[in-house]
């Protein structure tokens, strides 16, 4: 099953790229890099379609989604070592056609002008401990949440390093184990901070990586069913960080553009893997009813919460 | 241009195939229980529709944590191995499992399981339902029932397995190897068309001068003897009476074994006879797989409805006890004398104790008859009783009971003594009879005490009403002073288990929950909650 899943994704992701390709095709020239300084200060790319300067220079596609491209005929500069500048600089420079040379060397400009990433995420973890089978009939744990992410530097040779925060929720129920429960539900609350460092492969492609921590806010509810019917409940706060590394496919050539002017819309595909403390399954009775006789309640064993996952998310960057 | 539904169908996709990634785990069934067992300090408790049985030590520090132990398919019954020596002898569980008739490799079995969850697993070649032990819990007999709880299309009533469970199993490769015989052994009984209704052990006869035990199995009126110890021979089919569609059937219930005389007795609810096999040697040195005895069949003629017999007394002074409703019969064994003794009150059962009487201080054979439904219970002192006859016998009025439960006295205890415990209907409670001094106390309940388990080790009663929150102990250890005692529990009562052969002397009582749930007491101070506990989860799965 597994494997046929990976198969689809990898034909998916071919199919994709075709599909892709074949669009991108007609712009015959590459977009500029964004974080190369000097053609950004010789021949600044237009922002729009008024402001463009040699239209036949660029594609109809340049002309609405402006990017940081050069114009057809200039040659590019050899790379010099990483600098870092603000995403946005280029750009805003660039309007200036009579601005004065750059300074060389790396330098950081402002950290608030990046582009906004918003994501809705779908992150799911393999269960790999057979205890999950409590709570759920798989062992894919499926995560719906939001994201949002900032591109707070960028670096010679395109990478982009981008902070986000981040929210998601699990939530599992009726598992085929233990059928003396009537209730068995697990329902988590993932907050979590990351760091994205990522790299433009194509204008509609990007490799990425990703370090993420936070805390899981997991709660547990248990009813044993029958005569002695009882609830319990557990609840348990604690870290828990992944590190993935993956691909964005996003419409083309949105990278370039100012931040807040240019729409990009795109999906995200990670792998990585989850590291989180086991979660003690116990039978903590969420009512005790002035019993007599002290009660010793067994625990259902540890939960394991590390594994391997895997990341969608669809996002808009702007 | 990307087209936005196309864009993202590539996302929507792959999450599909993301979810659709996951692999279901074995599904787990809703349990269901057989009856608790008790070994000397582990309860077991069996889950018959997940395969696995549940050991919950309930010895030093108590923890809700069991040892879950896999077991066979299907299993559909559980008891424990009897012992003649606790001390000694293994502690056992025995558990027949039906197998599984789709599965090849799931087939019906014994399970002997220890409380470590060491397990030895005898397969079958049937899909028995029934099980017999023999008093020294080394053969076990497994057989169909009428029921046919194994719910199988074809069966032959009349085959059995026989497992000697003080060896290891045996499969048919391995037994031809070693030119042995295969543990179990399959036999099917010969039954003259009818199949067999229970199977006896005998206590170990010495025939020909080799001790062995003989099965006896019954039928409506023939019995077969099988020689346990050499179960590559014959068994003796005897017909008790010829079989005519006039004859009326003997339908034997009652087996009673001489061992001096190797003698065995058999008494038919609808015979007015009773059946004396006597067990003779005989001279079969070339012939190694013929037996080396020969029963021959006598008859004692009773008269009347026999409802119970009785052995007493030593040879040549053997003697039957019949119990024949309003007449007791004393049968010589050696003679076929019978004398016939009237009661003051109709008897349909025999209880033999070893004790005084108020008149004769010392301790002889004596007999409680008694009739469940009846307000009367008649002793009989056995001596001289031929010819003392009706003198013999003394009447004790009290309340009618539905249920005796004998009370082993504590062997070796000061104050050890013989008494019964009868239980009257409804509210009434139960008397403790005293059945040396041949007096009554009365102990009155709120509750039905249906189902009282006597306890050896502690000479009591303990007393657990179904559904009931409330545990008692009736304290018999001093017949001067009767103190009845119970304690209060947080949950209703659906079992009570007893450990107190175990070094900390404990009482666990199950409630009713789908998690497990019982209540551990100090068995020695029941009402000393702070001593107690109650466990929760214990039958949870892994």
């Amino acid at each position: 099953m597994k494997l046929e899943a990976s198969k689809a994704l990898f034909f998916a992701i071919i199919a994709f790229s075709a599909g892709a390709h074949a669009q991108t095709q007609t712009p015959t020239e590459p977009p500029a890099a964004l974080t190369e300084e000097a053609p950004a200060a010789e021949a600044p790319p237009a922002v729009s379609a008024s402001v463009a300067s040699p239209a036949p220079a660029y594609d109809s596609q340049v002309e609405l989604a402006p990017s940081g491209g050069k114009p057809k005929g200039a040659q590019p500069h050899p790379l010099s070592a990483p600098r870092v500048i603000a995403l946005n600089e280029a750009s805003s420079k660039g309007l200036d056609t009579d601005a004065p040379a750059k300074p060389k060397g790396p330098r950081m400009i402002s950290v608030f002008k990046g582009a906004v990433r918003t994501s809705l995420d779908v992150n799911t973890v393999w269960n790999l401990d057979d205890r999950y089978q409590l709570f759920d009939s798989s062992d894919v744990n499926v995560r719906l949440g939001v994201s949002a992410g900032y591109d707070l530097l960028s670096f010679d040779g395109g990478w982009v390093v981008a902070p986000e925060l981040g929210w998601s929720r699990e939530s599992a129920s009726g598992g085929p184990n233990s059928p003396q429960f009537s209730k068995k539900e697990l329902v988590a609350d993932h907050f979590f901070g990351a760091f994205r460092a990522r790299y433009p492969l194509a204008s509609w492609l990007e490799s990425f990586g990703r370090l993420q921590g936070g805390v899981a806010w997991t709660r547990v509810d248990l009813e044993s069913s029958g005569v002695g019917f009882n609830q319990y409940s557990t609840e348990d706060k604690a870290p828990e960080f992944q590190l993935g590394a993956g691909l964005v496919v996003r419409t083309p050539d949105a990278e370039s553009a100012p931040p807040g002017e240019s729409l990009a819309l795109g999906f995200t595909l990670e792998a990585g893997y989850q590291v989180a403390p086991a979660l003690k399954l116990k039978l903590d009775r969420a009512v005790t009813d002035g019993q007599r006789i002290s009660v010793l309640t067994s625990d259902l064993g540890e939960l394991s919460r590390s594994g391997p996952c895997l990341r969608l998310g669809i996002f808009t960057r702007f | 241009m990307f087209s936005i539904p196309r864009f993202f169908s590539i996302p929507c996709l792959l999450a599909l195939g993301v979810s659709a990634c996951g692999s279901s785990g074995a599904k787990e069934n809703p349990s269901s229980f057989l009856p608790p067992l008790a070994l000397m300090d582990h309860a077991v408790f069996i889950d018959r529709e997940n395969d696995r049985a549940f050991l919950l030590d309930v010895s030093g520090n108590l923890t809700p944590h069991t040892n879950q132990v896999r077991l066979p398919k299907a299993p559909i019954l559980a008891q424990r191995r009897l012992s003649l020596d606790p001390a000694a002898d293994p502690d056992e569980v025995l558990i027949l499992s039906a197998g599984d008739l789709d599965a090849t490799e799931s087939v019906p079995s014994v399970t002997a399981l220890n409380k470590r969850g060491e397990q030895r697993i005898y397969k079958l070649a049937a899909a028995f339902d029934s099980m017999v032990q023999s008093p020294d819990g080394r053969y076990l007999v497994v057989k169909f029932s009428q029921a046919n709880v194994a719910n199988r299309l074809l069966f032959n009533r009349n085959e059995v397995a026989i497992i000697d469970l003080t060896q290891p199993p045996k499969a048919q490769t391995e037994a031809s190897e070693a030119d042995e015989l295969t543990n179990p052994v399959d036999r099917t009984i010969r039954g003259l068309g009818e199949p067999p209704e229970s199977i006896v052990f005998s206590p170990p006869l010495t025939i020909n001068g080799e001790e062995r035990q003989l099965a006896v199995v019954l039928f409506k009126q023939v019995v077969a003897l099988l020689d346990l110890k050499h179960l590559d021979r014959p068994e003796f089919t005897i017909e008790l009476a010829a079989s005519s569609v006039d004859a009326p059937s003997i339908n034997l219930e009652q087996v009673l074994f001489d061992t001096q005389e190797n003698k065995v007795y058999l008494r038919g609810s609808a015979s007015p006879d009773i059946y004396v096999i006597q067990i003779a040697p005989r001279d079969v040195q070339n012939e190694p797989n013929k037996n080396d005895f020969v029963p021959s069949l006598n008859q004692l003629g009773g008269g009347g409805q026999l409802k119970d017999i009785a052995l007493y007394g030593n040879a040549p002074e053997r003697r039957l006890l019949v119990a024949a409703g309003a007449n007791a019969l004393v049968i010589d064994a050696d003679s076929n004398r019978v004398t016939s003794i009237p009661l003051p009150s109709p008897a349909t059962k025999i209880l033999l104790f070893e004790g005084r009487s108020p008149q004769v201080d010392t301790r002889e054979t004596r007999a409680l008859l008694y009739s469940l439904g009846s307000s009367d219970v008649v002793f009989l002192d056995l001596s001289q009783i031929e010819d003392r006859k009706q003198r013999n016998a003394e009447r004790l009025k009290l309340n009618s009971y539905l249920e005796v439960i004998p009370l082993k006295p504590n062997v070796g205890a000061a104050s050890a003594s013989n008494q019964v415990m009868l239980r009257h209907a409804g509210l009434l409670g139960a008397s403790i009879v005293d059945l040396e001094k041949r007096t009554v106390n009365a102990v009155s309940s709120q509750v039905d005490l249906k189902g009282g388990t006597p306890d050896a080790s502690l000479n009591g009663v303990w007393v657990a009403p179904s559904y009931q929150n409330k545990v008692g102990f009736i304290d018999l250890s001093d017949p001067n002073k009767i103190q009845p005692k119970e304690v209060r529990l947080d949950y209703p009562v659906t079992d009570l288990l007893l450990f107190t052969q175990a070094a900390q002397q404990r009482v666990l009582v199950t409630h009713d929950s789908s998690l497990g749930r019982a209540t551990v007491l100090k068995a020695t101070d029941l009402r000393d909650l702070t001593q107690a506990v109650t466990l929760e989860g214990f039958l949870l799965g892994e």
